[in-house]
């Protein structure tokens, strides 16, 4: 009887906890509503800097974009979301495709961020942007042998090459890019190919390549710029050396050039806070932010002129595609059924 | 105007799913009478006293009770609110709880000094006075079912229910415990009825005893009554030692058998001439050194005080005989005896397969059983 | 004197029926959103996976649920047996110190070692610069492998079956075995030839839920490259952003586990008894010493070390060391994760007490059927549950917006998907299956005589379940409690998708930055839910252990 008593008055207690907190969000000029497929990490202390100069407060929930996305789709005129943040293109498009997103006009950012990086018809914006590429091991490479993501399917590479599972959505983005340039068939063998030569079963994140392209297991690893310069960045000793054996290959510098993608933001289709949610789109977009971006994540920034990080310039100048970024999206399918049939797992 | 009984179970046939468990029973209890179901297992007493208690719907019928209606086809009074007792077989003492919480359970509404006059009073009247702070599981199997006793009784219930309460002790227990609940049952001027098996736990409480076989109640009254009258051959079986003989309707007192003409004190009620069954119990049959008449002893059973005997007539017919201890005989000798019978059992003959009888009788003896 | 009272239908006992039915279908709502996809979009993508993958998903899903089956039986059951039956030194200890990994994540436990045992990580660093040998010119157990996942689940879900079949084997009365005895069976044939037969549905249940959680992770196969049919799941959804397809693979794995969970019921249904086993004679402790103790020791000690000690030891390591601990907001984390875990264990457990006492009162098929449905939600990955939770809700909450406008010219907003109300209720869908296992099993050992005592003492049925059933199977419902709490603890996907705004929990924190590639930065947060876990488990364990001694 006393066990029961004692659950019950926790229970209480608990209650009248949450009881705290505020049940739903609602319009109110000095909010902004965030959902982020972004990290709390990675954009909360932007969000917090945006608070602090503007004293709009934002809220914020992060999670999977497609989840995010589908929450927004089902709570449709009621979502109290003004913003989707998302960490690719891909993911931007098909939330256009969705519905959930919504034109939002604003002269600054058309003036400051370039045509590829955005949606045609406006409906997103990029704010940061990375480079897909591959690092070689100093000791065992020539990068002069590194000429074209195309090349990495040639035999030469046998049992030497390391990258993660095709169910990420930076190798689906990677091979969706590779489609618009080269089409299905081609890609598909190409993606045969790449398999062939992979190093050991695709396990793991871009930095766990990284390390085991640095302790022997391959020579080349394919991974974001920033998981490398996170590397060069860190302030363990281990990592650092990690990152002293491999050095950055640019590919098709040729041709279209590197694979970027971006991390970027639209305003949903149903926002109550339209014009607060613009102007933290515009902070974003502003000097500052994007040399926070590349400060603190590693990230290019996407407004022309903004200085890059030093770590980033050290990766050295690189010609980036330009190709639309939408095309990410729309091919995305077609990427993963190919990776499917190719056995990348 | 019919005159209502403490108890009333009227026309009452229960239902497990489609299948009907019990059929048409009646029967009822005076106040301060306790009343017996008695049956082999599966007959469905058991049922019976369940849904007394509300645990199980009537399907139709009726229970009352004090002239309150407690169950019929469409409306059922929980048991919680019937003020019903009961004891079950498996005890069911609440484990987590002491002896004296145990009582009290039921009569939480009482102020606290009458709860504690009531466990007092209720100990000593089952001979247990120092074990209220005790837990159960540090009780023996008897004085648990004393408990157990002292809890369905605690509220004072209009009427206490005990199924099978003596069926998990041992036979010793079950002689000394018997009586003794009885006697507490009657101080208290306790309505009961008890579940039982149990011929001689049914003989040792009740006041009127219902022989239930296949869901019918088959005959209703005193212990002398059904087992010197019973109405059909399955009471007849079922309560006592006994044997049949064959035997067929001489006149209105008297009928033949292998035991020559034998005549009772009461008319018979079968046209002369009828096959009949005649009941032998083991006491109707004598001893006789010097009787002409005899049985080859085919088997023998040492009782303690006296040996029963089952002898073998000349026709093959077979017949109980008890004689005291000293009349040892092996089995295989012929044993001389005599027939000291005064009232004659007759039964109609009945196929034990379907159960149908050649005679009209049958039917007044089932007729009679429900109207009781 | 007598008081007549009215008659009441006998709808009116009924009554706890109905509400345990509605409360079925409403838990049972978000497995029926998922079941109705099926009858939508196309077969394209299972015509693409037929050709491509599919084959590969079910056969690592079966191996892994098979080599996991194994696993958990191997560490669950001796070291169970050992506890309740033999005495050797630190057997108390271990009675609930064995309860511990139960508390570590699986996830993160993958994390922990794929540090610890990776190519690049410190052991086979070690071991190179020790032999001076290259890659590939050493054998070294691949950690990110299907053997790995294997161990990775074992490890942390073999308490499941360490919990039930200890609790079966403590209620084996002493007759029982001695009766094997004089049959001639020596102590160790007595165990196989009657303790675990006797044990055999604890043993099933337990093993029904490893299996169940084994098909609802995502986070272990996915890190260690594993292709199985959950993570094939979310391929498809995140892959082909095809939430439907990826709805109707989630059916194919449900009708999978309702075949399971089928099995199970059919092989506990054979051995359904009210064992009055609660205040039986103990057996008398079978004595160990010498290498036989030592052997005891160290079965019981392995799991321990590898389950727990290992990974902690590892986080708390990497927390003192390495980690960046600049974010200062890991009380307000634990309090949340603490808060949400014991609202949904009392919420898991109180529906699951209502609806098992229900189907004892009265087994009505519909019931049972809606409750076996509900029961379902545990071997789905939690993101599918949560999309289950938020369609409906938001549909709910479209119409009580609806509502409010019209009549009170308000705008509420999202009451119930925005809030904890959803996360909650996707919790108890998710976690009813293991408190509904841990409370009907309880009740079951609870004679139907004693409801019947309570009832003609004047308890009403729902008086009967609060005086008499909850206090006599404590034990139970605390076990019920303690899974449910660890288990939402632990919760990871269900929570990133249905947390109201600026609200996380230590899960999600440790997942942000897991996921990021930062491990270590990810160890204080993974380090406080193993030990936020640890003190309930060591609390209710105890306290379980005290109900057992009988009073």
């Amino acid at each position: 009887m006393k066990f029961t008593r004692v659950v019950s008055t926790m229970a209480m207690t608990a209650v009248f906890a949450t009881g705290l907190l505020p049940l739903s969000v609602s319009a109110d000029d000095n909010l902004v509503n965030v959902y982020s497929a972004r990290k709390e990490a990675l954009i909360k202390p932007l969000f917090d800097r945006f608070t602090a100069e503007t004293g709009i407060a934002v809220n914020l929930v992060t999670g999977k974009a497609d989840a995010l996305l589908k929450r927004l789709e089902v709570e449709g005129d009621a979502t109290p979301a003004d913003l989707f943040v998302t960490v690719d293109a891909g993911r931007l498009y098909r939330a256009k495709d969705a519905g959930v997103l919504q034109v939002a006009t604003s002269e600054t950012l058309d003036k400051l961020i370039p045509a590829h990086l955005k949606d045609v018809d406006g409906y997103w914006y990029g704010m940061s942007q990375r480079a897909r590429t591959v690092f070689y091991v100093k000791d065992k490479v020539d990068p002069a042998e590194l000429t074209s993501y195309e090349d990495l399917a040639d035999p030469k590479w046998k049992g030497r090459i390391c990258i993660r599972s095709s169910s990420n959505i930076y190798n689906q983005s990677l091979v969706a890019s590779m489609i618009d340039a080269n089409g299905v068939e081609a890609t598909e063998a190409w993606a045969k190919g790449l398999v062939a030569n992979f190093a050991k079963p695709p396990a793991g994140g871009d930095t766990d390549q990284l390390r085991a392209a640095a302790s022997g297991v391959c020579d080349l690893a394919i991974a974001n710029t920033y998981y490398y310069a996170r590397l060069v960045h860190s302030n363990k000793e281990s990592d650092n050396e990690v990152a002293a054996k491999l050095g950055t290959a640019w590919l098709n510098q040729d041709g279209r050039g590197a694979h970027v993608n971006v991390s970027g933001v639209g305003v949903t289709k149903y926002a109550s806070n339209v014009e607060s949610a613009i102007k933290l789109m515009e902070f974003m977009a502003s000097d500052e932010s994007q040399v926070w971006y590349g400060a603190e994540n590693n990230e290019y920034p996407v407004v022309e002129g903004v200085e890059v990080s030093p770590v980033l310039k050290g990766l050295g100048e690189f010609k980036a595609d330009d190709l639309e970024l939408s095309k990410l999206g729309t091919n995305n399918r077609a990427a993963v059924e190919l990776m499917d049939r190719a056995g990348w797992k | 105007m019919k005159i209502e009984k403490h108890l009333n179970v009227e026309s009452v046939t229960l239902a497990y799913g489609e299948e009907d468990v019990v059929h048409n029973a009646s029967l009822s209890l005076e106040k301060g009478e306790i009343g017996c179901l008695l049956g082999p297992s599966g007959c469905g007493k058991s049922t019976l006293l369940r849904a007394i208690a509300g645990f199980e719907p009537v399907k139709s019928g009726r229970i009352c009770m004090r002239g309150q209606v407690l169950s019929d086809a469409h409306n059922i009074l929980p048991t919680e609110q019937r003020n019903i007792g009961m004891v079950f077989q498996d005890i069911a003492l609440f484990p987590h709880l002491t002896i004296a919480e145990n009582i009290v359970f039921g009569i939480k509404k009482w102020s606290k000094k009458d709860q504690t006059l009531r466990v007092q009073e209720l100990l000593s009247l089952i001979g247990l006075p120092d074990i209220a702070e005790r837990y159960p599981h540090s009780l023996s199997g008897g004085q648990q079912q004393r408990v157990a006793l002292a809890r369905a009784m605690a509220p004072k219930p209009d009427l206490l229910l005990l199924d099978e309460p003596f069926s998990g002790l041992d036979a010793n227990l079950r002689e000394t415990l018997v009586p003794e609940i009885r006697d507490i049952l009657r101080k208290e001027q306790m309505s009961a009825i008890l579940v039982t098996h149990d011929q001689m736990e049914a003989f040792a409480m009740a006041d009127k005893i219902a022989v239930m076989q296949h869901g019918r109640i088959q005959q209703c009254g005193s212990a002398f009554n059904i087992y010197h009258e019973p109405k059909n051959r399955f009471v007849a079986d079922f309560i006592g030692l006994g044997e049949f003989l064959q035997a067929s309707i001489k006149d209105e007192y008297s009928v033949d058998s292998a035991l020559g003409c034998l005549v009772g004190d009461e008319p018979l009620g079968y046209a002369p001439g009828t096959s009949v069954e005649l009941l032998i119990r083991p006491d109707d049959i004598q001893h006789s050194e010097q009787s002409s008449l005899t049985g080859r002893i085919v088997s023998k059973w040492f009782r303690g005080s006296h040996y029963l005997y089952h002898v073998k007539l000349a026709n093959g017919e077979v017949l109980p005989c008890i004689t005291a201890c000293h009349h040892d005989h092996d089995v295989g000798e012929d044993l001389g005896i005599s027939i000291e019978l005064d009232h004659l059992v007759v039964l109609p003959i009945c196929d034990p397969e379907t159960g149908v009888c050649d005679l009209q009788e049958s039917e007044v003896v089932q007729t009679q059983a429900v109207a009781r | 004197m007598f008081v007549v009272t009215p008659l009441k239908s006998p709808y009116r006992v009924n009554w706890l029926t109905s509400s345990s039915f509605v409360i079925a279908v409403l838990l049972a709502l978000p497995i029926f959103v998922i079941a109705g996809f099926v009858f939508s979009g196309s077969a394209d993508v299972f015509t693409h996976l037929y050709h491509t993958v599919l084959f590969d998903y079910v056969s690592n899903s079966l191996l892994l649920m098979l080599g996991v089956a194994f696993g958990v039986l191997l560490l669950g059951i001796p070291t169970a047996w050992l506890t309740s039956v033999c005495d050797f030194p630190g057997r108390r200890i271990f009675a609930w110190a064995l309860l511990l990994p139960l508390a570590v994540p699986a996830y993160i436990i993958a994390y922990t070692y794929t540090g610890l045992l990776d190519f690049a990580g410190p052991v086979q660093t070690a071991i190179r610069q020790l032999t001076g040998l290259g890659y590939g010119e050493y054998w070294f157990f691949e950690i990110r492998s299907l053997a790995g996942a294997i161990l990775m689940l074992a490890l942390v879900l073999y308490p499941y079956v360490y919990l039930l079949s200890r609790a079966a084997f403590l209620e084996q009365s002493a007759s029982t075995l001695e009766v094997s005895r004089t049959l001639g069976y020596n102590q160790w044939q007595g165990l196989f030839k009657l303790a675990l037969p006797l044990a055999r549905p604890a043993i099933i249940a337990g093993l029904t839920l490893a299996l169940m959680e084994t098909l609802a992770d995502y986070g272990t196969v996915q890190y260690f490259g594993v292709n199985t049919f959950t993570t094939g799941i979310f391929r498809t959804f995140y892959g082909f952003g095809d939430a439907v397809a990826a709805a109707q693979l989630a059916v194919c794995l449900l009708s999978f586990v309702a075949l399971l969970v089928l099995v199970e019921k059919y092989s506990r249904r054979k051995s359904r008894y009210h064992s009055s086993a609660e205040f039986k004679a103990k057996a008398k402790l079978i004595s160990l010493s010498g290498w036989k103790a030592a052997v005891a020791f160290l079965i019981c000690l392995l799991p321990i070390l590898f389950g727990f000690l290992i990974p902690a030891g590892q986080l708390a390591f990497w927390s003192l060391t390495q980690a960046d601990l600049s974010d200062g907001s890991f009380f307000q984390l634990a309090w949340n994760s603490f808060y949400l875990a014991f609202l949904a264990a009392i919420i898991a457990v109180s529906f699951a007490l209502i609806l098992a006492y229900a189907s004892r009162l009265n087994p009505k098929k519909v019931v049972r059927f809606s409750v076996a449905t509900a029961g379902l939600g545990y071997a789905l990955p939690g993101t599918i549950i949560a999309i289950g939770v938020i369609i409906p809700f938001a549909w709910m909450d479209h119409q009580l917006i609806a509502m409010a406008k019209k009549w009170f010219s308000v705008d509420i907003g999202l009451v119930l998907s925005g809030t904890l109300v959803a996360l909650l209720f996707a919790y108890t869908v998710r976690f009813l299956a293991v408190s509904l296992g841990a409370v009907q099993s309880g009740l079951d050992k609870i004679k139907p005589s004693i409801d019947g005592a309570a009832r003609t003492l004047g308890c009403t049925p729902m008086q009967v379940l609060k005086q008499i059933h909850v206090p006599l199977m404590k034990s139970s419902v605390l076990t019920a409690l303690l899974i449910v709490f660890v288990d939402v603890l632990k919760e990871l996907p269900a929570t990133l998708i249905l947390r109201p705004f600026n609200f996380n929990t230590l899960a999600v924190r440790a997942f942000e930055l897991a996921s990021d590639e930062r491990l270590i930065d990810a160890a204080p947060a993974s380090l406080l839910i193993v030990a936020v876990g640890l003190i309930p488990v060591i609390l209710l364990s105890r306290s379980i252990a005290k109900g057992r001694a009988g009073s």
